[in-house]
Protein backbone atom coordinates (compact mmCIF):
# COMPACT_ATOMS: atom_id res chain seq x y z
CA UNK A 1 0.00 0.00 0.00
CA UNK A 2 1.28 3.49 -0.54
CA UNK A 3 3.08 5.50 1.89
CA UNK A 4 1.35 8.80 0.70
CA UNK A 5 0.62 10.87 3.55
CA UNK A 6 -3.59 11.82 3.79
CA UNK A 7 -3.08 15.16 3.31
CA UNK A 8 -1.72 14.97 -0.07
CA UNK A 9 -4.25 14.03 -1.36
CA UNK A 10 -5.80 16.92 -4.50
CA UNK A 11 -8.84 18.74 -4.62
CA UNK A 12 -10.10 16.63 -7.59
CA UNK A 13 -9.74 13.43 -4.96
CA UNK A 14 -11.62 14.96 -2.46
CA UNK A 15 -14.22 16.36 -4.99
CA UNK A 16 -14.66 12.49 -5.89
CA UNK A 17 -14.98 11.64 -2.36
CA UNK A 18 -17.60 13.90 -1.71
CA UNK A 19 -19.46 12.85 -4.45
CA UNK A 20 -19.39 9.22 -3.23
CA UNK A 21 -20.98 10.51 -0.09
CA UNK A 22 -23.41 12.08 -1.76
CA UNK A 23 -24.52 9.07 -3.53
CA UNK A 24 -24.53 6.82 -0.37
CA UNK A 25 -26.09 9.63 1.80
CA UNK A 26 -29.01 10.22 -0.39
CA UNK A 27 -29.63 6.63 -0.22
CA UNK A 28 -29.45 6.74 3.44
CA UNK A 29 -31.30 9.25 3.63
CA UNK A 30 -34.26 7.88 1.76
CA UNK A 31 -33.99 4.48 3.52
CA UNK A 32 -34.49 6.66 6.87
CA UNK A 33 -37.72 8.83 4.79
CA UNK A 34 -38.93 5.60 4.12
CA UNK A 35 -39.25 4.44 7.37
CA UNK A 36 -40.79 7.47 9.29
CA UNK A 37 -42.84 8.53 6.27
CA UNK A 38 -41.26 12.32 6.07
CA UNK A 39 -38.82 13.70 3.64
CA UNK A 40 -34.96 14.05 5.01
CA UNK A 41 -32.85 16.43 3.46
CA UNK A 42 -29.24 16.22 2.92
CA UNK A 43 -26.50 18.73 3.48
CA UNK A 44 -23.56 18.35 0.48
CA UNK A 45 -21.15 16.05 2.23
CA UNK A 46 -17.79 17.84 3.59
CA UNK A 47 -14.30 15.70 2.61
CA UNK A 48 -11.88 17.16 4.89
CA UNK A 49 -8.49 16.13 6.07
CA UNK A 50 -8.29 17.33 9.66
CA UNK A 51 -5.59 16.42 12.22
CA UNK A 52 -7.10 13.81 15.00
CA UNK A 53 -6.50 15.90 17.69
CA UNK A 54 -9.17 18.23 16.08
CA UNK A 55 -11.66 15.44 15.13
CA UNK A 56 -14.67 16.66 17.12
CA UNK A 57 -14.61 19.96 15.20
CA UNK A 58 -16.67 18.68 13.01
CA UNK A 59 -19.63 18.16 15.30
CA UNK A 60 -21.59 21.56 15.40
CA UNK A 61 -22.20 21.03 19.16
CA UNK A 62 -19.25 18.62 20.49
CA UNK A 63 -21.28 18.55 24.28
CA UNK A 64 -23.99 18.14 23.34
CA UNK A 65 -25.66 14.93 24.36
CA UNK A 66 -26.22 13.05 21.31
CA UNK A 67 -27.35 9.12 20.79
CA UNK A 68 -24.21 7.43 18.58
CA UNK A 69 -24.33 4.55 16.04
CA UNK A 70 -21.23 3.05 15.05
CA UNK A 71 -19.79 0.16 13.10
CA UNK A 72 -16.30 -0.41 11.55
CA UNK A 73 -16.10 -1.40 7.63
CA UNK A 74 -13.99 -4.24 6.27
CA UNK A 75 -13.56 -5.45 3.42
CA UNK A 76 -11.78 -3.87 -0.40
CA UNK A 77 -12.75 -0.47 1.95
CA UNK A 78 -11.99 -0.54 5.28
CA UNK A 79 -12.94 2.23 7.88
CA UNK A 80 -15.23 3.20 10.55
CA UNK A 81 -18.92 4.69 9.62
CA UNK A 82 -20.50 6.54 12.86
CA UNK A 83 -24.30 8.44 12.75
CA UNK A 84 -24.71 10.73 15.75
CA UNK A 85 -27.75 12.04 16.00
CA UNK A 86 -28.95 14.89 19.30
CA UNK A 87 -30.81 13.21 21.89
CA UNK A 88 -34.31 15.26 21.26
CA UNK A 89 -33.87 13.92 17.29
CA UNK A 90 -33.29 10.59 18.93
CA UNK A 91 -36.31 10.46 21.32
CA UNK A 92 -38.73 11.48 18.17
CA UNK A 93 -36.88 9.18 16.05
CA UNK A 94 -37.31 6.19 18.27
CA UNK A 95 -40.82 7.75 19.50
CA UNK A 96 -42.13 7.81 15.77
CA UNK A 97 -41.43 4.35 15.35
CA UNK A 98 -42.53 2.91 18.84
CA UNK A 99 -45.77 5.06 17.84
CA UNK A 100 -45.36 7.54 20.76
CA UNK A 101 -44.30 11.60 20.32
CA UNK A 102 -41.14 11.12 22.02
CA UNK A 103 -39.99 7.69 23.56
CA UNK A 104 -37.92 7.89 26.66
CA UNK A 105 -34.21 6.39 26.34
CA UNK A 106 -34.45 2.90 27.29
CA UNK A 107 -33.48 -0.82 26.12
CA UNK A 108 -36.19 -0.68 23.16
CA UNK A 109 -35.54 2.86 22.38
CA UNK A 110 -32.42 1.97 22.11
CA UNK A 111 -32.44 -0.65 20.00
CA UNK A 112 -34.66 0.75 17.38
CA UNK A 113 -32.29 3.93 17.52
CA UNK A 114 -29.48 1.29 16.67
CA UNK A 115 -31.69 -0.60 13.67
CA UNK A 116 -32.56 2.82 12.67
CA UNK A 117 -27.97 3.47 12.68
CA UNK A 118 -27.81 0.14 11.13
CA UNK A 119 -30.15 0.69 8.27
CA UNK A 120 -28.61 3.79 7.35
CA UNK A 121 -25.23 3.01 7.38
CA UNK A 122 -25.92 0.10 5.64
CA UNK A 123 -27.96 1.69 3.17
CA UNK A 124 -24.96 4.00 2.78
CA UNK A 125 -22.24 1.43 2.12
CA UNK A 126 -24.51 -0.77 -0.35
CA UNK A 127 -24.44 2.54 -2.56
CA UNK A 128 -20.45 2.83 -2.50
CA UNK A 129 -20.03 -0.62 -2.83
CA UNK A 130 -22.45 -0.61 -5.79
CA UNK A 131 -20.79 2.23 -7.58
CA UNK A 132 -17.62 1.25 -6.89
CA UNK A 133 -17.76 -2.38 -7.12
CA UNK A 134 -15.98 -2.93 -4.41
CA UNK A 135 -16.87 -5.08 -1.39
CA UNK A 136 -17.79 -3.23 1.92
CA UNK A 137 -18.53 -5.77 5.35
CA UNK A 138 -20.62 -4.01 7.96
CA UNK A 139 -19.48 -5.12 11.34
CA UNK A 140 -22.96 -4.77 14.16
CA UNK A 141 -23.44 -1.48 15.07
CA UNK A 142 -22.53 -1.00 18.64
CA UNK A 143 -24.98 2.12 20.12
CA UNK A 144 -23.56 5.35 22.61
CA UNK A 145 -25.16 7.68 24.56
CA UNK A 146 -23.12 10.66 25.33
CA UNK A 147 -21.50 14.00 24.51
CA UNK A 148 -20.58 13.80 20.79
CA UNK A 149 -17.28 14.67 20.81
CA UNK A 150 -16.83 11.96 23.74
CA UNK A 151 -18.44 9.26 20.73
CA UNK A 152 -15.93 10.64 18.10
CA UNK A 153 -13.10 9.98 20.50
CA UNK A 154 -14.32 6.38 21.41
CA UNK A 155 -14.34 5.32 18.24
CA UNK A 156 -11.18 6.91 16.89
CA UNK A 157 -9.34 5.55 20.14
CA UNK A 158 -10.78 2.08 18.92
CA UNK A 159 -9.21 2.92 15.53
CA UNK A 160 -5.82 2.78 17.10
CA UNK A 161 -4.78 5.37 13.88
CA UNK A 162 -0.80 5.54 13.29
CA UNK A 163 -1.31 8.60 11.88
CA UNK A 164 -2.20 12.40 13.08
CA UNK A 165 -4.43 13.23 9.91
CA UNK A 166 -7.44 11.28 9.10
CA UNK A 167 -9.99 12.10 6.11
CA UNK A 168 -13.25 12.52 7.50
CA UNK A 169 -16.77 12.78 5.02
CA UNK A 170 -18.92 14.35 6.92
CA UNK A 171 -22.89 15.18 6.16
CA UNK A 172 -25.42 16.69 8.29
CA UNK A 173 -29.15 14.97 7.42
CA UNK A 174 -32.40 16.94 9.24
CA UNK A 175 -36.07 16.93 8.24
CA UNK A 176 -37.95 20.10 7.05
CA UNK A 177 -39.87 20.47 10.28
CA UNK A 178 -37.04 21.07 12.65
CA UNK A 179 -37.41 18.11 14.41
CA UNK A 180 -34.78 16.09 13.33
CA UNK A 181 -31.04 16.59 12.44
CA UNK A 182 -27.89 14.44 12.71
CA UNK A 183 -24.38 13.99 11.34
CA UNK A 184 -23.11 11.09 9.38
CA UNK A 185 -19.23 10.66 9.51
CA UNK A 186 -17.59 8.27 7.98
CA UNK A 187 -14.09 8.03 8.16
CA UNK A 188 -12.02 5.44 5.51
CA UNK A 189 -8.87 4.26 6.97
CA UNK A 190 -5.67 5.51 4.56
CA UNK A 191 -5.49 2.09 2.42
CA UNK A 192 -9.42 2.58 1.91
CA UNK A 193 -9.55 5.65 0.54
CA UNK A 194 -7.08 4.56 -2.22
CA UNK A 195 -8.74 1.82 -2.78
CA UNK A 196 -12.21 4.35 -3.47
CA UNK A 197 -9.73 6.34 -5.52
CA UNK A 198 -8.36 3.53 -7.44
CA UNK A 199 -11.89 2.32 -8.21
CA UNK A 200 -12.89 5.10 -9.99
CA UNK A 201 -10.02 6.34 -11.93
CA UNK A 202 -8.76 9.01 -9.79
CA UNK A 203 -5.42 7.95 -8.68
CA UNK B 1 -3.06 37.69 31.26
CA UNK B 2 -4.37 34.37 31.22
CA UNK B 3 -5.65 31.75 28.66
CA UNK B 4 -8.04 29.47 28.18
CA UNK B 5 -7.25 26.17 25.91
CA UNK B 6 -8.60 23.44 24.80
CA UNK B 7 -6.50 19.95 24.69
CA UNK B 8 -7.66 18.13 21.87
CA UNK B 9 -6.60 14.47 21.61
CA UNK B 10 -3.35 13.79 21.56
CA UNK B 11 -2.27 17.33 22.35
CA UNK B 12 -0.38 18.24 25.45
CA UNK B 13 -0.95 22.37 26.77
CA UNK B 14 1.55 23.42 29.67
CA UNK B 15 0.98 26.69 30.64
CA UNK B 16 2.78 28.88 33.81
CA UNK B 17 1.38 31.30 36.46
CA UNK B 18 -2.76 32.14 37.64
CA UNK B 19 -5.42 32.73 35.39
CA UNK B 20 -5.19 30.14 33.06
CA UNK B 21 -7.93 27.19 32.33
CA UNK B 22 -6.98 24.13 30.64
CA UNK B 23 -9.95 22.17 29.04
CA UNK B 24 -10.13 18.24 27.35
CA UNK B 25 -13.49 17.97 26.25
CA UNK B 26 -15.62 15.02 26.38
CA UNK B 27 -13.33 12.41 26.91
CA UNK B 28 -14.34 9.02 26.29
CA UNK B 29 -12.32 6.17 26.68
CA UNK B 30 -9.40 8.82 26.49
CA UNK B 31 -8.07 9.93 29.75
CA UNK B 32 -6.99 13.52 30.53
CA UNK B 33 -4.04 13.82 32.87
CA UNK B 34 -3.44 17.18 34.70
CA UNK B 35 0.09 17.41 36.39
CA UNK B 36 0.61 20.68 38.40
CA UNK B 37 3.37 22.30 40.54
CA UNK B 38 2.38 24.63 42.98
CA UNK B 39 5.08 26.42 43.71
CA UNK B 40 5.79 27.82 40.17
CA UNK B 41 1.84 27.30 38.94
CA UNK B 42 3.23 25.54 35.98
CA UNK B 43 -0.12 23.15 34.68
CA UNK B 44 -0.29 20.73 32.05
CA UNK B 45 -2.93 18.65 30.96
CA UNK B 46 -2.66 15.86 27.99
CA UNK B 47 -5.57 14.39 26.35
CA UNK B 48 -4.08 10.36 26.25
CA UNK B 49 -6.16 8.27 23.20
CA UNK B 50 -4.24 4.61 23.24
CA UNK B 51 -2.30 2.69 26.02
CA UNK B 52 0.48 1.89 24.35
CA UNK B 53 3.22 3.52 21.38
CA UNK B 54 4.20 1.91 18.13
CA UNK B 55 7.71 1.84 18.68
CA UNK B 56 8.61 1.71 14.97
CA UNK B 57 6.66 4.84 14.15
CA UNK B 58 8.10 8.26 14.39
CA UNK B 59 6.78 11.74 13.74
CA UNK B 60 3.61 10.61 15.74
CA UNK B 61 2.43 13.12 18.64
CA UNK B 62 3.87 12.21 21.76
CA UNK B 63 0.84 13.45 23.60
CA UNK B 64 -1.74 10.21 21.83
CA UNK B 65 -0.32 7.27 24.03
CA UNK B 66 0.29 6.82 28.03
CA UNK B 67 3.88 5.67 27.58
CA UNK B 68 5.25 8.52 25.63
CA UNK B 69 2.89 11.16 26.76
CA UNK B 70 3.93 11.65 30.39
CA UNK B 71 7.37 11.65 29.77
CA UNK B 72 6.72 14.48 26.99
CA UNK B 73 4.61 16.60 29.06
CA UNK B 74 7.05 16.24 32.20
CA UNK B 75 9.45 17.49 29.93
CA UNK B 76 7.51 20.20 28.88
CA UNK B 77 6.70 21.04 32.34
CA UNK B 78 10.48 21.38 33.58
CA UNK B 79 10.97 23.19 30.11
CA UNK B 80 8.63 26.11 32.05
CA UNK B 81 10.15 25.44 35.75
CA UNK B 82 8.57 23.33 36.94
CA UNK B 83 10.23 20.19 39.68
CA UNK B 84 9.18 17.09 38.83
CA UNK B 85 9.48 16.14 43.00
CA UNK B 86 6.60 18.95 43.23
CA UNK B 87 4.38 17.68 40.58
CA UNK B 88 0.66 16.24 41.79
CA UNK B 89 -1.62 14.24 38.80
CA UNK B 90 -5.04 13.84 38.30
CA UNK B 91 -6.96 12.03 35.68
CA UNK B 92 -10.42 10.93 34.85
CA UNK B 93 -11.80 9.15 31.73
CA UNK B 94 -11.36 5.76 30.42
CA UNK B 95 -14.75 5.49 30.32
CA UNK B 96 -16.73 2.48 27.92
CA UNK B 97 -18.93 4.44 26.72
CA UNK B 98 -20.53 1.84 23.75
CA UNK B 99 -22.96 -0.11 26.08
CA UNK B 100 -25.24 -1.87 23.69
CA UNK B 101 -23.78 -4.89 21.31
CA UNK B 102 -20.51 -3.93 22.35
CA UNK B 103 -17.27 -5.82 22.05
CA UNK B 104 -14.48 -6.33 24.12
CA UNK B 105 -12.08 -4.80 21.67
CA UNK B 106 -13.90 -1.08 22.87
CA UNK B 107 -12.72 -1.15 26.09
CA UNK B 108 -9.72 0.63 25.04
CA UNK B 109 -10.50 3.39 28.44
CA UNK B 110 -9.65 0.56 31.35
CA UNK B 111 -6.41 -0.58 29.38
CA UNK B 112 -5.78 3.28 29.29
CA UNK B 113 -6.23 3.93 33.23
CA UNK B 114 -3.94 0.99 33.66
CA UNK B 115 -1.25 2.08 31.34
CA UNK B 116 -1.71 6.01 32.73
CA UNK B 117 -1.20 5.34 35.97
CA UNK B 118 1.86 3.05 35.50
CA UNK B 119 2.62 5.62 33.86
CA UNK B 120 2.87 8.32 36.37
CA UNK B 121 4.45 6.16 39.06
CA UNK B 122 7.19 5.19 36.67
CA UNK B 123 7.62 8.89 36.44
CA UNK B 124 7.54 9.41 39.99
CA UNK B 125 4.40 11.35 40.24
CA UNK B 126 1.84 11.35 42.67
CA UNK B 127 -1.46 10.43 41.94
CA UNK B 128 -3.42 12.39 43.94
CA UNK B 129 -7.07 11.34 42.78
CA UNK B 130 -8.81 9.63 39.65
CA UNK B 131 -12.25 9.34 38.05
CA UNK B 132 -11.94 6.99 35.89
CA UNK B 133 -14.18 3.83 34.24
CA UNK B 134 -17.82 4.20 34.15
CA UNK B 135 -20.15 4.10 30.91
CA UNK B 136 -20.44 8.35 30.87
CA UNK B 137 -18.10 10.31 28.86
CA UNK B 138 -16.31 13.59 31.04
CA UNK B 139 -15.12 16.69 30.74
CA UNK B 140 -12.21 17.77 32.33
CA UNK B 141 -10.92 21.29 33.49
CA UNK B 142 -7.16 22.27 35.70
CA UNK B 143 -7.21 26.06 37.11
CA UNK B 144 -3.74 27.11 37.17
CA UNK B 145 -4.36 29.51 40.07
CA UNK B 146 -4.53 27.03 42.64
CA UNK B 147 -4.40 23.87 40.30
CA UNK B 148 -8.23 23.08 40.91
CA UNK B 149 -9.52 19.78 39.17
CA UNK B 150 -12.68 19.68 37.61
CA UNK B 151 -14.87 17.05 36.34
CA UNK B 152 -18.39 17.07 34.60
CA UNK B 153 -20.21 13.89 33.26
CA UNK B 154 -22.10 13.96 30.54
CA UNK B 155 -26.17 16.06 31.81
CA UNK B 156 -24.77 16.37 35.74
CA UNK B 157 -23.33 19.85 36.95
CA UNK B 158 -19.45 20.57 37.50
CA UNK B 159 -17.71 18.80 40.67
CA UNK B 160 -14.57 19.12 42.22
CA UNK B 161 -12.57 16.22 42.08
CA UNK B 162 -9.26 17.71 44.23
CA UNK B 163 -6.89 20.88 44.43
CA UNK B 164 -3.53 19.85 43.60
CA UNK B 165 -1.77 23.12 45.17
CA UNK B 166 -3.30 22.36 48.83
CA UNK B 167 -0.56 21.12 50.62
CA UNK B 168 -2.61 19.18 52.66
CA UNK B 169 -3.60 16.66 49.81
CA UNK B 170 -0.10 14.68 49.76
CA UNK B 171 -1.15 10.83 50.07
CA UNK B 172 -1.94 10.22 47.04
CA UNK B 173 -5.16 7.24 45.89
CA UNK B 174 -4.28 3.51 45.84
CA UNK B 175 -3.72 3.13 42.47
Amino acid sequence: MSAQPEYAFSEEQFDALREIANIGMGKASSALADLIGTTILINVPQAVCVPISNLSNILREPEQVTAGVYLQVTGDISGHAVFVFEVHSAQRLAGMLLGMPEAGLDETSASVLMEIGNIMLSAYLTAISDFTGLVLLPSPPVMALDMGCAILSAVIANMQRLDDFAVTIATDIYDPTGLISGTFVFLPEPGGIHRILEAIGMV
Amino acid sequence: MGVQLTVGMGEIQVVRGVGNVLTALGLGSCIGVCLYDPLTRVAGMVHVVLPKSQADKTGELPGKFADTAIPAIVQRMVEQGANVSRLKAAIAGGAQLFQFGVSNSLDVGARNAEAVVAALREAGISLQAKDVGGNAGRTLRLVSDNGLVVVRAIGGAERELVVLGNIFTSSGVAA
